[in-house]
């Protein structure tokens, strides 16, 4: 008796958190379709025009002499955080993925420092890294602009792809590579045939939280931004003193989609790892 | 619904023709120059009409990059911080005079150029710079109160705001400092900029006896006004855009005791690397079909006298959005307060925390 309501309660309680945690979400991509272009929050219609302006299309609502049209603006700011994420997502998957070999391999001097310094730009705090960021940059005399913005995501997506593949290695046979070695194959070979097939679950999997935290930064990009590079998340930030616009439910929605199949990606290697 | 259809009606009409004449004008003075340039704005997000940067970037070949921030401080912070590159930037007045007093503006001598005259000198407002020496008063707009006609009729004046609560109607301030206590400054008669102790303890002993009438603190009122909850609320002039959408329901008034009201300015940056090209674009921002594009589309006040007859009907004889000189004597704008500052602080602490 005692048991099932306890039961009862607990299911109850599983649900509400799964409500209180996706309602938010699902709101945003229900008003993503709501016609009234200028207030996000008041219901006036059905429309894909949001979705039908970001591409491009001629749409009925942005007619009206009220709505302020800047999705140029918007699509700008979104193809430079896809530009910043896909550059800083490659440097830093490839020097997180060297690192975590050298660690795992070698041993050398300071090593036990060099490791702890790895996981240092993942727990300070946003803000200070972005003030030392920018300090860093203009005392160095480094123009800010989309190359400041992948060199400072580089400094902590680099721990993240190096956490990552680390695991990775960890759980990896290390006599798989002396095995290797055996047959007369050289390091490159190795390399390129045995320790990289079996580490890229890892390395994408780095790859891909790589690419979804630099699309997300807000502070650290926003110090260190220059002319022209606004980011999509800066952009939406400077936006709040006119309102939400509509579009950027629509925006919003899209990458939740592209969020998912991301998520899905990685949920899939990591299953192909497992069975392995 | 009507109402809006003719609105919308109108500012297209009012796009085609300025689009016209513009076509016609740039053809006639100057073929499209391809050249290299670049212009680099920092401004407000969302905060200028994206067609006056493509009908520059016609006219002129100079490329337009346009970056964003949120708040004045923001963008100060990040000058400060040796971030350099970009060319205007559009402070509020008082920071402006902040800015200046840190050196970071250009001297433009904009007041030279031949479209000057068409600046309304009312609009020079920051002390720094009286004559437009350095920066071109770009926009401006009153915060009055915005309420909803279901459930008030009329509503004039800020008495008579603060006394719906009593026939059980609700109402809503900003949860801002200067511009709640500028309201109680103002309904004594006084300065906005005031530092003086006993005005400001008087502000502060009317805004507490006020505050159990105020049903929120907030800047997110519209919703609340437009679905009754609340029936007035204090807020920009922004509003408009609201009250265009649905005039039937809702009213924006600038009391009648006075309003304080904001305005930014166009700045070229002393660390400005295209100077040339900003004034270029301070001065194609001067012509009357340009600042009416763009307030015609932001919806707000314009510093060009020559651009007011050419706005759309319902802002040219918008008393809200244009209002006629005695209302505008009635309007005061925010100074830097320096030191002054903390007074306010502690006004605004005692408000905040009184039960």
């Amino acid at each position: 008796m005692n048991r099932s309501l306890g039961k009862t309660l607990l299911t109850g309680y599983g649900w509400l958190f799964f409500l209180f945690l996706y309602a938010p979400v699902a709101l945003i991509v229900i008003y993503s379709f709501n016609a009234n272009p200028i207030n996000v929050m008041t219901w006036k219609g059905f429309t894909w025009d949001w979705y039908v302006g970001l591409f491009g299309g001629a749409t009925t609502v942005s007619e009206s002499s009220l709505y302020v049209d800047s999705t140029d603006q918007l699509l700008d700011a979104l193809l430079t955080s896809l530009k910043v994420a896909f550059s800083a997502t490659v440097i830093a998957t490839v020097m997180g993925t060297c690192a975590a070999l050298a660690m795992a391999r070698y041993r050398f001097r300071f090593k036990g420092f060099y490791q702890a310094l790895l996981f240092v730009p993942m727990v300070m705090p946003d803000i200070v890294l972005g003030i030392a960021l920018l300090i860093f940059f203009v005392g160095a005399g480094i123009s800010l602009g989309s190359t400041s913005i992948v060199i400072g995501h580089c400094t902590f997506l680099t721990s993240y792809v190096f956490i990552v593949v680390s695991a990775r290695l960890a759980g990896m046979n290390p006599l798989v590579e002396a095995a290797s070695a055996d047959l007369g194959a050289n390091e490159w070979v190795t390399f390129r045939r045995i320790t990289l097939p079996l580490i890229l679950p890892g390395v994408i999997g780095g790859a891909l939280l790589s690419f979804i935290i630099s699309m997300d930064d807000l502070v650290i990009t926003y110090f260190i931004s220059g002319v022209d590079s606004t980011t999509l998340p800066v952009y939406i930030l400077s936006m709040i003193r006119r309102g939400i616009k509509p579009e950027i439910n629509a925006i919003a929605t899209l990458m939740l989609l592209f969020s998912i199949a991301i998520a899905a990606a990685g949920i899939y290697f990591k299953s192909r790892n497992t069975a392995q | 619904m009507k109402v809006l259809n003719s609105v919308s009606a109108g500012c297209q009409q009012l796009t085609r023709s300025l689009t016209l004449a513009c076509a016609v004008s740039a053809a006639a003075v100057s073929a499209p120059v391809m050249a290299a340039e670049e212009l680099n704005l920092y401004n407000w997000g969302d905060y200028i009409n994206p067609e006056v940067l493509t009908r520059f970037t016609a006219e002129t070949g100079i490329k337009v990059n346009l970056d964003t921030y949120g708040s004045n401080e923001e963008m100060l912070a990040k000058l400060q911080a040796g971030a350099t590159g970009y060319d205007i930037v559009f402070p509020s007045v008082h920071m402006q005079d902040i800015m200046s007093h840190l050196k970071l503006l250009h001297k433009t001598n904009i007041n030279q150029s031949a479209g000057f005259k068409n600046i309304d000198p009312a609009h020079l407002k920051a002390k720094t710079d009286p004559k437009g020496e350095y920066c071109l008063p770009y926009a401006w707009g009153s915060v009055g109160i915005v309420y909803n006609k279901e459930l008030v009729p009329e509503l004039n004046s800020w008495n008579e705001f603060f006394a719906l609560p009593e026939q059980g109607k609700k109402i809503a301030m900003l949860d801002d400092m200067r511009e709640d206590i500028g309201i109680a400054l103002i309904l004594q008669g006084e300065s906005v900029n005031s530092v003086d102790r006993d005005q400001l303890k008087a502000a502060q002993a009317f805004l507490i006896e006020q505050k159990p009438n105020v049903s929120a603190f907030t800047y997110d009122s519209i919703p609340m006004v437009q679905s009754g909850d609340i029936a007035a609320a204090q807020w920009y002039v922004g509003a408009m855009m609201y009250v265009l959408e649905d005039p039937e329901k809702l009213a924006y008034v600038i009391p009648e005791e006075g309003a304080t009201m904001y305005q930014e300015n166009m700045c070229v940056l002393n660390s400005a690397p295209n100077k040339s090209n900003a004034k270029a674009f301070l001065e194609f921002f001067m012509k009357p079909e340009i600042a009416a594009l763009n307030a015609a589309q932001q919806a707000n006040g314009t510093a060009n006298k020559a651009a007011v007859s050419l706005l759309p009907e319902n802002l040219r004889a918008n008393p809200a959005v244009n209002p006629p000189a005695e209302v505008m004597d009635k309007l005061q704008i925010f100074e830097d307060l320096g030191k002054g500052l903390k007074l306010y602080d502690r006004v605004w602490t005692k408000v905040r925390t009184a039960s």
